[in-house]
């Protein structure tokens, strides 16, 4: 592997996504003349560090997939760099690498889908679904690949007899447990979670989650776990990142950023989160949020937000603020963070 | 907030309740059931369409092995026994139960209108006999034997199980030879538009952008020529000296060229269906190669579809080959098809004289309903995960 280039990065951070952008032309006609760009990431920075959990939330069309895609390079960055630290320590930048290498890379970082029905093919078995990653990399004899595929199913709590039948045998979250075991099959470092528990119930969400707790505990992996749900962020991630238009808005520890957000956005999205408490309502105060997520294709000058933003001045308007450091080493894309009280939630 | 922690306690993972070993056995062989017995299972709820099926089957190798089922070939003609009337089988004579027999026809002639009428001799019995000895022939072109499967034993009788046309051909044999002709025209029209319509439709929609334009654009364009203006004008420039053979391969062909816009349809949506599937991301996530990804995840979701749409293919073909002989632009005597079969009964006054030699025109609408109900009864079955 000497063909990749060595980039500095910090020695406890796994990925480094740096200045990531991803814009998306929109074509009309017969000669597809581009008429608008949908900027579905703009200038996106983050690290995730190793063996932690982060947690990316926001609502929908705010670009968190793009993100999950692009770190595994499902599309081709626009601008900006993603470093990813391999196995071995060598650090590459991935946007940059040919399909070979990539391929390569491929085995350490992989994905957990958020639908458990379209992301299994209904006409493979599990032998062969699980088995597949092991068969493209050419990872052992077909007993080999048996065995191991038995024992990824007995990993994620599935009988491993269950090798022969195909996916329409099993429910959502069983479902939902195959493709777990399909990711893991090649041992990766790092695995990207899009939405892996939102179209489950509540009780078999809560399974997977855990189950997904403990693999990480035995296996040291790094997640990078997008959702809407906060609850669920709150539960799983050691830091949050929270976004909007495609773009960062805060970044920090989760506790942190729960308790004291620096943000009006992420306050507005932790006061819409339902409280098991029903009379803790009464007393908490309500910021709702105006109107709908912009339109990608016509984004606001000035802060993305500011159209909703209870606290805009004029400044807002004009000036898009850029994503900075404030006390505590948190991250804002707030001209006001320093100077406005935002209401968190306290867990009890 | 912390509402989740309540679940923790039913983190174990819950066990499956043991089922009853018989149901559990059943279970398991549905759990583990190819994608084609699915489809199986599914297609045999559709019972016209299994019947369609079973009916298919015995027509293609009464067609196969025509030469043998037919009592008479092809050509053989008699003058003696011109329009002749179905022969009918029949199993009691002088109210007593026999073996199956026909009463052997006296031929006569109406003194005033000079016609031919043919009467039952109801004094005579003529059993129909099994493997006997008549025109000697190649089976499947291979061994020459005698031997047909039914007839009778009278060198001046004939059995014609559908009447004869006004050469004194029989209608029977020669409808089972025109099926070979007719069906296979279908079949071989609906494999050289398979292979246009895949190969179009696959790079329509697997590529997309202005290749996919420009291809629809195409078929639009085929699709919106008159087809009989453009038959007769293909059909004048074949010369007409060519070897009848040629010119039925060749009039497949033309079919086809305006046959395969359907089945391009159908791929190109599937393609695009299917290339933004979950599971053929999650491949490519793995490492796969474009190769593995269309042939392990996107064909093998596709085939059944495939098959379904060449089964309503078929029928257009078989209609097409039998419009254009009908119209004598296609095969011509001595090549027998079905449209060449119908041409006999264009006049008036053979069909009021003959009415039987519609039968090929008959043959025609059962193939194709069958076709029809076939196609649809696999179209049903052919997503078996779908509801």
């Amino acid at each position: 592997m000497s063909t990749f280039q060595q980039k500095s990065m910090d020695a406890e951070t796994l990925i480094s996504v740096r200045g990531a952008k991803k814009y998306f032309p929109v074509t009309e006609g017969w000669f597809n003349r581009q008429v608008a760009t949908i900027k579905a990431v703009d200038d996106i920075s983050f690290d995730i560090r190793k063996g932690e959990t982060f947690g990316l939330v926001g609502e929908s069309g705010s670009g968190k997939s793009s993100i999950a895609r692009l770190i595994l390079r499902a599309y081709d960055l626009t601008e900006g760099e993603i470093l990813f630290r391999r196995t071995s320590g060598d650090v590459v930048d991935i946007t940059t690498l040919g399909d070979r290498d990539m391929r390569e890379i491929r085995r350490e970082m992989q994905m957990i889908f958020q639908d458990p029905y379209s992301s299994l093919n209904p006409r493979m078995t599990l032998l062969e679904l699980v088995g597949e990653p092991l068969v493209i990399h050419g990872m052992g004899t077909p007993a080999e690949i048996k065995d191991r595929v038995s024992e990824l199913l007995g990993l994620v709590g599935l009988r491993p007899e269950y090798v022969m039948r195909y996916p329409h045998a099993f429910s959502g979250g069983q479902r939902q447990r195959i493709g777990i075991a399909r990711a893991l099959a090649l041992n990766p470092s790092f695995i990207a979670a899009d939405e892996a528990v939102s179209a489950l119930d509540v009780s078999v969400a809560a399974q997977n989650i855990n189950l997904m707790q403990d693999l990480q505990e035995k296996l040291g992996l790094t997640y990078l776990f997008i959702t809407h749900d906060l609850g669920m962020v709150e539960h799983i991630s050691d830091r949050v990142g929270v976004m909007y238009l495609g773009r960062l808005m805060e970044v920090g520890p989760t506790d942190e950023l729960f308790a004291k957000p620096k943000h009006p956005y992420t306050e507005a999205l932790l006061a819409a989160v339902p409280q098991p408490d029903p009379r803790g309502n009464r007393t908490r105060k309500r910021v709702a949020l105006k109107g709908e997520i912009a339109d990608a294709m016509n984004i606001p000058t000035g802060c993305p937000f500011h159209p909703r933003c209870a606290y805009a001045d004029d400044k807002c308007r004009a000036e898009t603020p850029a994503l900075r450091v404030v006390e505590g080493g948190r991250q804002v894309r707030c001209h006001h963070a320093e100077s406005l009280d935002l209401v968190g939630v306290t867990a009890q | 907030m912390t509402d989740i922690q309540t679940f923790d306690r039913l983190s174990a993972l819950p066990a499956t309740p043991p089922l009853a070993p018989k149901e559990a056995a059943r279970d398991e062989n549905v759990y583990t059931a190819k994608p084609w017995t699915l489809i199986w299972w599914r297609f045999r709820k559709h019972k016209l369409a299994v019947v369609s099926l079973g009916f298919m089957i015995t027509l293609t190798l009464l067609a196969i092995f025509a030469d043998f089922m037919s009592p008479y070939l092809p050509g053989t003609f008699n003058k003696l026994n011109t329009f002749a009337p179905p022969s009918v089988v029949r199993v009691i004579h002088d109210g007593q139960l026999q073996r199956p027999f026909i009463y052997p026809m006296k031929r006569t002639r109406d003194m005033e209108t000079a016609r031919v009428i043919y009467q039952e001799d109801r004094t005579k019995v003529l059993p129909v006999r099994f493997f006997v000895e008549g025109e000697t022939y190649n089976l499947l072109g291979l061994v020459e034997t005698k031997t047909h499967f039914f007839g009778v034993d009278d060198r001046r009788q004939q059995i014609n199980l559908l009447g004869t046309d006004s050469l004194g051909r029989d209608l029977f044999s020669r409808l089972l030879y025109g099926a070979r002709v007719t069906l296979s025209a279908g079949l071989v029209g609906v494999a050289f538009s398979f292979v246009l319509g895949l190969a179009l439709g696959a790079v329509s929609g697997y590529y997309g952008g202005w290749l996919d334009s420009g291809i629809q654009r195409l078929m639009e364009f085929i699709r919106s020529i008159p087809t009989i203006p453009l038959w007769m004008g293909l059909a004048a420039a074949l010369p007409i000296a060519w070897d009848p053979l040629f010119v039925y391969v060749l009039i497949t062909v033309i079919l086809s060229l305006i046959g395969w816009t359907h089945l391009a349809r159908v791929v190109r949506g599937r393609f695009f269906s299917l290339k933004t599937e979950d599971y053929v991301l999650a491949a490519r996530l793995s490492g796969a190669s474009e190769y593995r990804i269309v042939t392990k995840h996107m064909l093998p979701a596709m085939t059944s579809y495939i098959i379904a749409s060449l089964t309503l293919a078929v029928p257009e073909m078989i209609l097409g080959e039998t419009a254009l002989s009908f119209l004598g632009l296609g095969l011509r005597p001595p090549v027998v098809s079905w449209g060449v079969l119908l041409q006999d009964a264009q006049n008036l006054r053979s069909i009021s004289l003959a009415p039987w030699l519609l039968a090929p025109g008959v043959a025609v609408v059962l193939v194709v309903l069958a076709f029809n109900f076939i196609g649809d009864g696999l179209r049903d079955a052919a997503d078996p995960y779908g509801q």
